[in-house]
């Protein structure tokens, strides 16, 4: 017991592999892959009617075929793969989390599946690989990156030691998007290598994350105390406060530069909410906010983009066919909708291959489901991100140390805001950012982000982890202590 | 210090505030989705809604016969791009493929590349494609290895004229028929005077659309039911029409004129068998023409006035003779010239030269000025004189429109005396037709009641409309059968006592009969009269039995270059009453064109 306690790390080997059986996670998988296979049922039997319609043909008996039979297969298959992978491991992590988060990736899979394929397509040599398919792959994977990092994480020492090379790298990866990415509706995101493309600013919120974990474990009591005053405003000693302040100042000026308020915002709401939950200091949340607001009247006023935006959101049918011609698309969506929706596969976006809402896959999945599930589809929806946000909380809740409390807090932030953000923006609630919906929408970099994500909090959720190395500032009192018992 | 379950009760304050914002998130979303549904979902579909409309088929127009088709419409396809989503090699291959496919050169092919590499959502690349051409595009649009992209064939209707012209370059009766531009209206003649006939009615679609304005099948309703164009089919007689064409081509080069024009009529329905023009044009090259030609299209028939001249002593024979002052038998002195207005003002004859004391009847076939002066002076005063000359020539339909199924027909002008009261140099100039503004059409239909008994017929050009007949239009009489009678004997005399006029008019085996005119033409640039230039004038009628005429045949020379034998005595290759001797003769002896007998009494026989 003492032993491990000592300077020297554990000797990096994985001990005791036992198989352990998860029946919760079984359970609830088979679950959602009936929930799959009757969704995918529906939106075959449903396009096949349409489709007849559309030519006129007598439809003779009803086909319940998915549109992709071998795809949701493979995909429900991987979900099942994962999770003997962990029944193999033995390792005693959360079973909940990779239901939900399949689930989400399921309903994702179908509603790319039934998007016209050419939205996106993607050449491998003589591969092209459509909508779903890329979805598909991208999903799978994931769910390897997933399975991995929940598999072979232990410790969590390479995480909070290279705090400052992370928060380096973070702020690399952006300016070489800023440098050499290539521009996509007025927005600098995307990064290509070769035949691959992704948008770094997804992956640079773990790394956020993890950075600002580390941070306020190690600063926490020094932030908490207040030792500055500035008018009725309590701060911290301000050499504490600049690196955390000045990295969180340069990824959100970054993101400001490269237009993508999504993620400035999604970045802005989760150093709060962390440093509300490291600290305890309602004050600096407020003040966070005051500043939020008073920043946003300025981007307001100086961008012209970001003035759209905001107008677009306050009246969007003052110009309906134009510039407020996606936001009002999607509220009719919505109203189509309404509430039990029209049914996977019989909503507008497939008629005639055209899509109302163009981004309908990567900003507006909300709206395409909103239209086919309805509100009741919608808030299981928003039930199954506040499943993993709780997830997330009660594994914080449950670390052995600050780090990984505050680390597990912030990587199910850092999914269940974004959701939100998005949700919100979809519902017309605040300003519209261009920023995914986790799990759901469409894209490699989103994916895998969140995969790698949730895929730390499986890890960190193992409650016969590696024990988290002793806290350096009060290493001396506890091994006193030990010493004494 | 804060230790960890301080930070446990803060992570639920975390999860209770996402509880929140999710529970504000369905909030809102129920508003979308419950409270606001019916209202979105009701704007949605009128947005979503269009209609468009299906294009009628135009109705053809035929000849009198039924078998002539003079115009009608085909199908035929309009090739426009959609260059938005193309990749630029895409963009390539479309353009070389259109080009090869269209036979495009030079400008044309640089012009149509240029709009398959704009990257336009739509440009028209041609209109009126063959159907081999179509076939050619829609091959080259599919199958496993597409060398075009992009392209869209939507059908399009294309006005044909299918009878070529009697002259070169022109297609049969193209002012009479006018032409239908893009937009598939009639313009000119019986296109536009029968638009709403000729084209139908479309029929009005509402369907459905998605965003991308892509129709929803099986979502359509019909608004309102269309019905397609009717028929026309017209009174002209299109083997005459060509033979009139000829004649009028041929008089055109000999007399070096502007413009000729004829009419023939039958003077008891009003049906126009012939109705031509020359200069004409290709009715299927309209396009082309509105850029560098756009004159043409105007029908001189029904659109331009003239001075008539001495055509309209006709008319002054029907006032003076109506009057009772003047009989065809009372003699007259002819000085040659006359001064009027108390010496203020004179005319004289063509020749100015006196004659010996003739008859009424012989002054109006020598075309004597003098002569239909003195006989208009016997009327009264001259404001008497006045008057009665100006109701003569309203009741003969001077002044309004004919009404002839022809689009454009204009009124001319004639001055009222009640407004401007007339000279007597007015009343003089009156007699012999000059001072008033009229159509060829206008005369022929005077001339008509003159030879039909006495009664005003409406011209009309169209003789069944779909499979209903249309009925001749009677304006009822407008002199007495006598006077008619005694008119026509006139105008038989015109031809018989001049020896000159005889010599180019008589049709053996026929009776002919009509009167000349040759007026002076005022050249509103230069303020004086047009130099050695003339408007000719012949309207007549041919008989086969005499005194029943069976047509009456209007012919205008316009601007003619004749050659002066001497003064008052002008030569040119065809005079205007040779080219009515041919036109009528030609008219006569088109076979079935006339009925074997007229259903009108005979004109009762009056005292010479």
């Amino acid at each position: 017991m003492s032993a491990i306690a000592r300077v020297r790390p554990a000797p990096r080997r994985i001990p005791n592999i036992r198989p352990r059986m998860r029946r919760v996670e079984l359970g609830l998988l088979l679950v959602v892959a009936a929930a799959l296979v009757v969704g995918g049922a529906s939106l075959g039997a449903t396009e096949r009617w349409l489709r007849a319609q559309a030519t006129g043909e007598a439809i003779t008996a009803f086909g319940f075929a998915p549109p992709d039979p071998r795809g949701l297969g493979a995909y429900i298959l991987g979900l099942l793969a994962v999770h003997a992978a962990f029944v193999l491991a033995g390792r005693r992590t959360d079973q909940i989390l990779l239901p939900a988060i399949g689930m989400l990736g399921g309903i994702g899979l179908l509603l790319m599946q039934r998007l016209p394929q050419s939205l996106v397509t993607q050449s491998f040599g003589t591969l092209e690989l459509g909508l779903g398919e890329l979805q598909l792959v991208w999903l799978l994977i994931s769910l390897a990156v997933l399975a991995l990092l929940a598999l072979l994480v232990r410790s969590d020492r390479w995480l909070r030691a290279y705090k400052y090379t992370w928060a380096a790298a973070g702020i690399l990866l952006l300016a070489m998007t800023f440098v050499f990415g290539t521009d996509v509706n007025g927005a600098r995101l995307t990064l290509s290598i070769g035949p691959i493309s992704g948008q770094p600013s997804e992956l640079l919120k773990v790394i956020l994350v993890v950075f600002l974990a580390a941070y306020l474990s190690e600063n926490r009591p020094l932030l908490a105390e207040e030792s500055m005053r500035l008018g009725p405003l309590r701060l911290p000693p301000i050499p504490y406060l600049a690196p955390m302040v000045a990295m969180w100042a340069i990824a959100l000026g970054v993101v400001v530069v490269q237009r993508d308020l999504g993620a400035a915002l999604l970045f802005f709401a989760v150093f709060l909410a962390l440093l509300f939950v490291a600290t305890g200091r309602v004050s600096y949340v407020v003040g966070g906010m005051v500043l939020f607001l008073a920043g946003s009247w300025v981007l307001y006023q100086v961008f012209a983009h970001v003035q759209v935006r905001v107008d677009n959101w306050l009246d969007p049918f003052r110009d309906p066919l134009g510039q407020g011609f996606q936001t009002v698309q999607a509220l009719y969506a919505f109203g189509r909708g309404g509430l039990l929706g029209v049914g996977l596969g019989a909503g507008l976006p497939t008629i005639a291959g055209h899509l109302p809402v163009p981004a309908v896959h990567t900003d507006y999945p909300l709206a395409a489901l909103g239209e086919e599930l309805g509100l009741t589809g919608l808030l299981a929806i928003f039930g199954l991100y506040l499943v993993i946000v709780e997830r997330g909380l009660r594994i914080a809740a449950a670390a052995q140390d600050e780090f990984r409390a505050l680390l597990a807090a912030g990587l199910s932030l850092v999914i269940g805001v974004q959701a939100f953000i998005i949700a919100a923006g979809n519902l017309k609630l605040i300003p519209l950012t261009g920023i995914t919906l986790p799990f759901i929408s469409y894209g490699g970099s989103s994916l895998l982000a969140n995969a790698i994500a949730a895929g730390l909090l499986l890890a960190l959720s193992d409650a016969g982890a590696v024990p988290p190395p002793p806290p350096r500032a009060r290493r001396w009192r506890r091994r006193s202590r030990e010493e004494r018992a | 210090m804060l230790g960890r379950t301080d930070s446990r009760v803060r992570a639920l304050l975390i999860l209770l505030a996402f509880i929140l914002v999710a529970g504000t998130l369905g909030v809102r979303l129920a508003y979308w989705q419950v409270t606001r549904r019916d209202e979105l979902a009701a704007m949605a579909v009128r947005e979503s809604s269009t209609t468009y409309s299906i294009a009628a088929q135009r109705g053809s127009i035929y000849d009198r016969t039924g078998t002539v088709l003079l115009a009608t419409s085909v199908s035929r396809d309009l090739l426009a791009v959609d260059s938005k989503d193309l990749t630029p090699g895409q963009q390539a291959s479309t353009a070389a493929t259109v080009v090869r496919i269209l036979g495009l050169t030079g400008d044309a092919a640089q012009l149509a590349t240029q709009l398959v590499t704009s990257g336009r959502p739509y440009a028209v690349l041609a209109h009126d494609l063959t159907p081999d051409q179509s076939d050619a595009i829609r091959a080259a649009s599919s199958g496993s290895s597409p060398t075009a992209f992009g392209l869209i064939l939507s059908p399009e209707e294309l006005r044909q004229y299918t009878q070529p012209g009697g002259a070169p370059g022109t297609t049969l009766a193209a002012q009479l028929l006018g032409f239908v531009n893009r937009a598939g209206q009639g313009q000119y003649g019986v296109e536009e005077y029968y638009q709403s006939v000729l084209a139908g009615k479309d029929t009005v679609v509402a369907a459905q659309q998605d965003g991308a304005g892509n129709l929803v099948p099986d979502t359509s309703t019909v608004l309102e039911q269309g019905y397609p164009g009717k028929d026309l089919e017209l009174t002209i007689d299109a083997s005459l029409q060509v033979a009139v064409e000829q004649e009028l081509l041929a008089a055109w080069i000999a007399d070096r004129a502007k413009r000729v024009s004829a009419v023939v009529m039958d003077p008891y329905d009003g049906e126009v068998y012939a109705y031509a023009s020359y200069p004409s044009y290709n009715a299927n090259d309209y396009m082309q023409l509105a850029n560098t030609n756009p004159g043409v299209f105007v029908d001189p028939i029904v659109s331009t006035v003239y001075e008539p001249g001495s055509v309209f002593k006709m008319m002054t024979a029907d006032a003076v003779i109506g009057a009772g002052v003047v009989k065809p038998t009372t003699m007259f002195n002819d000085p040659g010239h006359l001064v009027l207005d108390n010496g203020a003002t004179h005319v004289h004859d063509a020749n100015k030269q006196s004659m010996p004391r003739m008859t009424f009847a012989k002054g109006v076939a020598w075309s004597r000025n003098v002569v239909a002066t003195e006989a208009a002076m016997r009327l009264g005063t001259t404001a008497q004189a006045a008057r009665i000359l100006y109701n003569t020539w309203l009741t003969l339909g001077y002044g309004q429109k004919t009404g002839i199924d022809v689009a454009n027909e204009v009124a001319g002008i004639l001055h009222d005396p009640s407004v401007t009261p007339w000279r007597q140099i007015d009343l003089a100039n009156a007699s012999f037709g000059q001072g008033m503004a009229v159509t060829p059409i206008q005369l022929a239909q005077a001339y008509a009641a003159m030879l039909n008994g006495g009664t005003l017929v409406q011209p009309r050009v169209v003789k069944s409309i779909g499979n209903q007949d249309t009925a001749a239009v009677s304006k009822g009489r407008v002199m007495t059968p006598q006077l008619a009678q005694t008119l026509m004997q006139m105008m038989k005399e015109v031809v018989t006592s001049v020896p000159y006029y005889a010599s180019g008019t008589l049709i053996p085996g026929y009776e002919v009969g009509g009167k000349t005119g040759t007026a002076q033409i005022w050249d509103t640039a230069t303020n004086a009269w047009k130099v050695n230039l003339f408007n000719y004038s012949f309207i007549g009628y041919i008989a086969r039995k005499p005194g029943h005429p069976d047509l009456v045949v209007a012919v205008r020379i316009e601007e003619g270059r004749p050659t002066v034998i001497r003064q008052g005595e002008l030569e040119m290759p065809v005079m205007s009453f040779e080219l009515f001797r041919r036109i009528a003769h030609d008219a006569i002896t088109t076979p079935y064109l006339i009925p074997d007998t007229q259903q009108v009494p005979p004109p009762p026989q009056v005292a010479p």
